[in-house]
Order: structure tokens, then sequence, then C-alpha cells
């Protein structure tokens, strides 16, 4: 298949041997007469302005999702190994997956869907769909649906690996967080692949549904090497819920993420932090969108760029109150830094605000490492590599820490600092 | 086996086609401590950089010895492995590293360089404890980022911890009289004079005799215009405090 010519080449591979239930079959109708309206993503459109995408549309993708992955421990991630969902090629690998219930929480498969959870799937905003986000509906291999029941604090961290695990595989799945009232979770997502493989693409759509003082915690990590990663994630906050999302773009050919969260109640807190670090050749684009409609609530925003030489950072962020939205406080903040002079890095914060009563700022920087800073640090006996990934260090500290699994925060840094 | 730690023999630099430096000469012996003292813009603080390694200097004539050694090829962290510290008159804030994590690393490039072992958690954790009495530098700065938020007196102090820790051969000590109070001023000197042994030698660079009432120096040098111009004993930095950088430019008739 090709993407930028999905008509010609209709070849009705999308559902496959999935028997998804027929409003996934009604979705993807829909989704392909949008895919045949739009242009395919170019720099000609702005929200694709500074991303090279025209290699996908060259590509021969394939959607056959075998599982090739004998043994996590090929991954060299420190997943450990309870309360781990593996999903491969866009499916639920159950051998490597190990779960065993929780009470409280609910996991199913899309094709396992019954009619009376399909209220729970495909409740997104449709404002802000793009190409991408039409084609995964249109050829979904499946998704999962994870709920939490009315006030449940689910103690244990749910791990979820996406793995890539075949050259030039467009892989096609689906997330649904939905946190009924009260509700707490923390989730770590890994999008993952090995040395082995290549050209592969995880296009993804999360939903995070937040009710009523629920709580979410969301980490993502992306170590996909010369593989890509298109998250489009939705997240919808009702009054007094809590939402944080700390991504890290580690490596990977293109990673795309676009955020939006609407803030549809009083009283909520939304924190989105992320550090990138595109290394030579990859892409790193980080977009979110954050919709203040109800009054009362604050937002915070932090990402940190470490672009290496070659290698291309995008920051593209936009708070948005809402009229009426009074009493707001949202902060947005960018910093990068160029370690040389062929690191290239884009960032744009944008703030809309419609309310006369609201505490906002948004900022950007971009520099590179202050050479008095390396000297002392090697007048005391750093060689300059060692100064310079000391510095980064420190630079991305304050993200970091909010991981608080020490093993994460080494993987973290060990490949960030490779280089 | 030559006493000399450090030898500089008509040392001329530059930087950005201005010459700073112009024939300097010095040599500082074992369990000497040596005073530089002079006016603003003389270069002193280009003599501190130029030994410490900072690249931004060029040099044009001469050359330095340190420990028998011409340093001028070698990195800032290779003359630091050697035994070079200096102690900065403004020491850099490093936020998000903290003092100790600092510290550990530092130690540990060094003994990489000598081929030892990375040094154990328990036997580092003792030498912080002991060094960090030296100069009375709290538990709490310890752990923060490297010299963020500091008062002046604390970075200086910190700059005096980092010293003890590496233990250096030839400590050089760039204005850390600046910004300190009596007190501050009185624990900085003390520290220093504990560190100070028959095999290891002291520059401190310094426009004021003040400091050079606590470390007492063996000798006094006064840089003018980039050279040396006059050296004594402890009673020059006393004469120049009483009849100012003037006289001297008078008397030598520069």
């Amino acid at each position: 298949m090709l993407l930028g010519d999905i008509k010609k080449n209709n070849s009705k591979m999308n559902l496959g041997e999935l028997k998804l239930d027929p409003i996934f079959r009604e979705n993807s109708e829909n989704a392909l007469s949008k895919i045949n309206a739009l242009p395919f993503p170019n720099r000609r459109q702005e929200k694709w302005k500074y991303i090279k995408l025209s290699k996908f549309k060259k590509t021969k993708f394939h959607n056959d999702s075998k599982f090739a992955l004998k043994t996590l421990k090929e991954l060299n991630i420190p997943i450990g190994s309870e309360n781990l969902i593996v999903i491969e090629n866009g499916r639920l690998n159950k051998k490597l997956s190990n779960f065993s219930s929780i009470e409280g929480l609910e996991l199913t498969n899309f094709s396992e869907l019954k009619s009376d959870s399909l209220s729970y799937v495909n409740q997104y905003n449709e404002d802000y769909d793009h190409y991408f986000s039409y084609l995964n509906q249109y050829f979904l291999n499946d998704g999962l649906l994870i709920k939490i029941s009315r006030n449940t604090k689910i103690s244990s961290v749910l791990k979820i690996v996406n793995l890539s695990t075949s050259n030039n595989i467009f892989i096609n799945s689906r997330l649904n967080v939905y946190m009924e009232e009260g509700a707490t979770l923390k989730l770590n997502q890994f999008y993952a692949s090995t040395n082995q493989f290549s050209n592969g693409v995880i296009n993804q759509i999360c939903e995070y549904d937040l009710k009523k003082s629920a709580s979410l915690e969301v980490n993502k990590f992306q170590r996909l090497n010369n593989n890509n990663n298109l998250c489009s994630e939705f997240v919808k906050q009702e009054q007094s819920s809590s939402f944080i999302m700390n991504t890290f773009s580690l490596s990977g050919s293109l990673l795309r993420n676009d955020i939006c969260v609407s803030v549809n109640g009083i009283d909520c807190r939304t924190e989105l932090n992320g550090v990138f670090s595109p290394s030579s050749g990859e892409y790193m684009d980080q977009n979110t969108r954050v919709d203040h409609v109800f009054p009362d609530c604050k937002s915070y925003e932090n990402y940190k760029g470490i672009v290496k030489s070659g290698g291309t950072g995008v920051f593209n962020g936009k708070v948005v109150v809402h009229k009426d939205a009074q009493r707001i406080e949202a902060f947005q903040k960018n910093n990068n830094v160029l370690l040389d002079d062929s690191a290239v890095v884009f960032s744009k914060p944008e703030l809309e605000i419609y309310a006369d009563d609201v505490k906002c700022s948004h900022g950007s920087t971009t520099g590179q490492f202050d050479e008095e800073a390396l000297f002392y640090l090697r007048s005391r006996g750093m060689s300059r590599t060692k100064a310079i990934q000391m510095l980064i260090v420190g630079f991305i500290n304050e993200v970091i820490s909010k991981v608080e699994e020490q093993d994460y925060n080494s993987f973290i840094l060990e490949n960030i600092l490779d280089y | 086996m030559s006493e000399a730690i450090l030898e500089i023999k008509d040392l001329k630099c530059r930087i950005d086609e201005q010459a700073i430096l112009k024939g300097l000469n010095l040599k500082v012996n074992k369990g000497e401590v040596h005073a530089i003292m002079g006016p603003n813009g003389s270069g002193k603080s280009t003599l501190s950089s130029v030994l410490a390694g900072k690249e931004d200097y060029e040099i044009t004539q001469g050359n330095i010895h340190f420990l028998g050694e011409d340093i001028e090829d070698l990195s800032p962290e290779e003359r630091s492995w050697k035994g070079m510290f200096l102690a900065f008159q403004y020491p850099v804030e490093i936020p998000g590293v903290s003092n100790i994590n600092f510290l550990r690393t530092a130690l540990n490039e060094k003994h990489n360089s000598l081929g030892l072992p990375p040094i154990a958690a328990k036997e580092f954790l003792a030498m912080v404890k002991e060094k960090a009495a030296l100069v009375g530098l709290s538990n709490k700065l310890k752990n923060r980022s490297v010299n963020e938020g500091f008062s002046g007196g604390e970075k200086k102090r910190n700059e005096i911890f980092q010293m003890a820790m590496l233990s250096p051969k030839l400590a050089i000590l760039d204005e850390t009289d600046s910004g300190l109070d009596i007190d501050a001023l009185k624990i900085v000197a003390n520290g220093v004079n504990k560190l100070k042994s028959s095999e290891n030698a002291t520059i401190i660079i310094t426009h004021y005799q003040r400091l050079l009432d606590y470390i007492v120096p063996d000798f006094v040098h006064v840089l003018h215009e980039g050279r040396i111009v006059k050296t004594g004993d402890k009673s020059l930095a006393l004469e120049l405090e009483e009849k100012g950088y003037d006289w001297l430019k008078l008397d030598l008739k520069v």
C-alpha cells in the first residue's frame, strides 16, 4: 500500500482477519472519504511545516502483523515483568505480556468489545483529526480499552509496550483509557523496536477520558531506532481531574506527537512535559494544544530539546483560554540546546486568550551550552564530552526528575547521552 | 630532582589580536606561596586562565612548564589530572547538577586518567565530610546544584572545598577574597593554610593585601602591563597597600 495513494490502491487489507464491530467498519468507510478529500501532508501546510514526510508517501508499506520478537530482553528497556502488556505490530502479544487481573481495572481488546462498551471509544474531538488519524481509522489493526472503575486507585504501574518488529510495516493501533469518577492510574507507555528492523511506522491514536476527580499520569518513552511513530493523543478532562503526561523522545527516524487536551470542567490540573533529543537525520516534532473552556484551572508545559549534530526538533505548543474561562493559570516553556551548527530546532509557543482575568505566560529559548561553564567543568578534570553530558543532565533534570523510577531515569540518560 | 612545580619563561599571549601578557617570568617551587598583585587590567586573570588552559588565549612566545612538562598542548582536563587547580573568581552556576554528583564525577575522571578504579561510595562520602568541615560548608550546600543560588561567600568556600577534594599540586586562587566578609575570609584562608604542604604550592592572585594577612606569602610579585615588574617578600604587599599602585609606576618610571 502507498499512503499517498489509498484510493487507487484500495486493497481492503485493513480489517483483515479481525472481527471488529460494524461501527469500526462504518468509521473506516467514513475515514476513507476524508483521506481521499485531503492532500497528503506536506510542508505547505502549517501543521506539517517543519517535517519531511515525502518518504512516507513513497514507501511501500504492508500491514501484516506477525509476531517476530522472541524475548523482551532484546529491547534492552527496563520494563520489569509485571503488569505488562505487549502490543506487537498492532496486536496483543499474549506470550510476551504478563498481566494478572487487577481489581477495578478492566482491559478489553477492541475485537472483543461488547456493544455496550462501544460508547467508550471514538469519542475524540474531530476538530483535531488529520490525515494520519484517518489512516488509523481506515486501517485499524486493533485497539485496547482500559477502564478504571469509580474511586479505584490502581497502585501498581501499568506498562504497555508498543512494538514495531517488521520492516516497512504500517501499524494502526488504538488505546482508550477511560477513568471513571475518582479513579487513579499511572501508565508507562513504551514505543520500541530493535536495530534489526527499520522503516516501520506505529500510527496510534490514544484517547484519555478523565471523569470528575480522576487522576492519570502517563510517562511515554519513544525509542524506535530507525522506525517511526505518529501519536495522536486526545485528552478530555472533567471537573477537578488531573492529567500529567511526560514524553521522552529518545530515538526514531521521525517522531510526531500531537497532544490535544480539552479541559471541560473547573478546578483541573494539566501538566505536559517532555524531552526530545534528535540525532543525525532524526525528526522529532512535539505538538500540544490545551483548550481551557472552564474557569479556575491550571496548566503547565515544559519541553526541553537537546538537538544533536544533524538532528531536527520541533516544538509547537498552543494554549487557548476560551471566553469566560477566568482565573486560568497557564504556563508554557520550551528551552532548547543545539549541540552544534548542523542541529536545527523550530519553536513556536502560542497563546490565545479570550478571557480577561488570567495568569498566562509562554517562553522559548534556544542556544548553546555556555563555554565558561564547560571550561569550569573541564578545569575540574572532566573531558569535554563528560562536561557536555553533565550540562545536558543539568538541563533536563527538572523534567526527568518527574519520573520516579530510577531505572527509567538511567534509561533516558543512557539514550540521550549516547551520541 | 627539580623542586619547581611551575616555571613560566618569557610568556607572551594574546586574545583577539590584543597582547595581554608581554614576557612574563615566574618560578614556583614546592612548598611556596606566591602572591601576584597588580592594578586592574594588568593581566592577573589572564595569567590564571592561561595556566588552567582556557582556549581563548593564544600563546605567541615562551613556555609554561608544570611539573617539568611543557603544558601548552594540554587540555584543561589534562592539566587538572596532573594536579593544577584554579579557584575561579566567578564560580559558574550549573543548575540541575548536584554539588556531590559533580565532585564524584570529577574525582572519577581523575582516577580514570590515572588508571585507578572509581572511588568507593563510602570512601567518597567520608572524604566529603572531612573536606567540607575544613571550610565549614553546610550539608545543605553539598546537595544543592553547583553554585546555584549560593551567596558570594558560599561560592568561594565551595571552590576551596573542591580544591580540598582534588588535592592539587598547584592551586591558583583567582581573587578568592573578592566578595568575602572578614569572617568568611578567615575561614577560606584557614582552609587554604590547612591544605598547604611541602609537596604543593599556591599562587594567590589579588588586588588587596588583606587576604595576605591570613595566608602569608613567601613572595609577592607585582604584575603591570603583562609583566612582573617587582618581586619582594610580604612587606611589598604592605607597602603597596599603603602607597597604591601609582607609587610603583612612578618608582619604576613606567
